[in-house]
């Protein structure tokens, strides 16, 4: 199995000869990064939903005006809340038209998917296929090898914005630059 | 990110929070999701939709209860449309198990309304 270090250095040959662009550089980022696959939980939290199950939420004022604003919504219950029945609901009723970005559903029966590396390393993956962003790929060697990537917003340069992903596992942590 | 796409709304649902451990480390992890919570809530970022479902336990109500109002607080226990989802699933399984078909009608009922009259919002 090659080493993050091999993957990184191949990718970074690849970038700056320009040897291949597009399709072939985004299935090989994706390669790299594997990130986690959302839909497993998302289907089996789908399957053992009842049919119009907390319709009564997602049809409410409560529900709407939230939606609508960027007031924290708090829902609490006894043991309800230790099912994955509500979150599921949020994910099927989309609020906007279009998920701009992309939509993550991470549940509960997998605390493995919780692990913020992978949560990130899933959402740059989403992010790389969203045509709103074009981006552009460099590859920086630190001591400990990091990806550094750079999206940037097609209507907006304000919106640019870089990550970068330290693959060293004492550093598993992103760190954002203006 | 969140402010890198700020003209675009971001829904962050963060479920079941009571089942973050908070019996080891100090700060606990739940106390750092909590934190980052808080923190979600002080960026004040317009495109931001956040909402979090718990257990209301001590804790997690010290530091939610200030931060959503209450028409934006729902508890689930006192909630009519949670009671009749629990009676739509009672009253669809027992008519549709095959080992409940054999039991007379009035039986069927009486397993639906005690079920659903002892669920409390579970």
């Amino acid at each position: 199995m090659r080493s993050v270090r091999d993957l990184l250095a191949a990718l970074s040959l690849a970038v700056q000869a320009k040897m291949f662009t597009g399709n072939q550089l985004r299935h090989d980022l994706a390669k790299w990064l594997s990130p986690p696959d959302p839909f497993v939980n998302l289907n089996i939290a789908n399957d053992t939903r009842h049919r119009d199950t907390t319709k009564w939420f997602t049809q409410s004022s409560v529900f709407k005006s939230w939606g609508e604003s960027n007031s924290l919504l708090w829902i609490h219950g006894k043991r309800t809340c230790s099912n994955p029945l509500l979150a599921v609901s949020f994910y099927n009723r989309t609020l906007c038209p279009q998920p701009v970005v992309g939509k993550r559903f991470l549940g509960t029966s997998s605390i493995k998917l919780f692990l913020f590396r992978k949560l990130m390393l899933s959402t740059i993956d989403q992010l790389c296929d969203h045509p709103g962003f074009k981006w552009h790929l460099e590859i920086w060697f630190g001591i400990h090898g990091v990806l550094f990537l750079r999206f940037q917003g097609h209507r907006q340069a304000r919106c640019a914005r870089t990550v970068v992903f330290s693959h060293c596992p004492a550093q598993q942590q992103i760190q954002r630059f203006p | 990110m969140l402010k890198a796409s700020q003209d675009v709304p971001i829904y962050f649902v963060i479920d079941a929070i009571d089942e973050c451990p908070h019996t080891t480390g100090i700060p606990s992890l739940r106390d750092q999701v909590l934190a980052l919570v808080k923190k979600l809530v002080a960026l004040k970022l317009a495109n931001l939709r956040l909402c979090v479902t718990s257990r209301p336990e001590d804790d997690i109500r010290t530091t939610l209860g200030p931060l959503a109002s209450t028409s934006n607080t729902i508890s689930l226990h006192d909630e009519s449309g949670q009671k009749r989802d629990i009676v739509d699933f009672v009253t669809s399984v027992v008519l549709s198990d095959a080992n409940m078909q054999r039991w007379r009608e009035e039986e069927k009922q009486l397993v639906i309304e005690t079920l659903s009259d002892k669920s409390n919002g579970m």
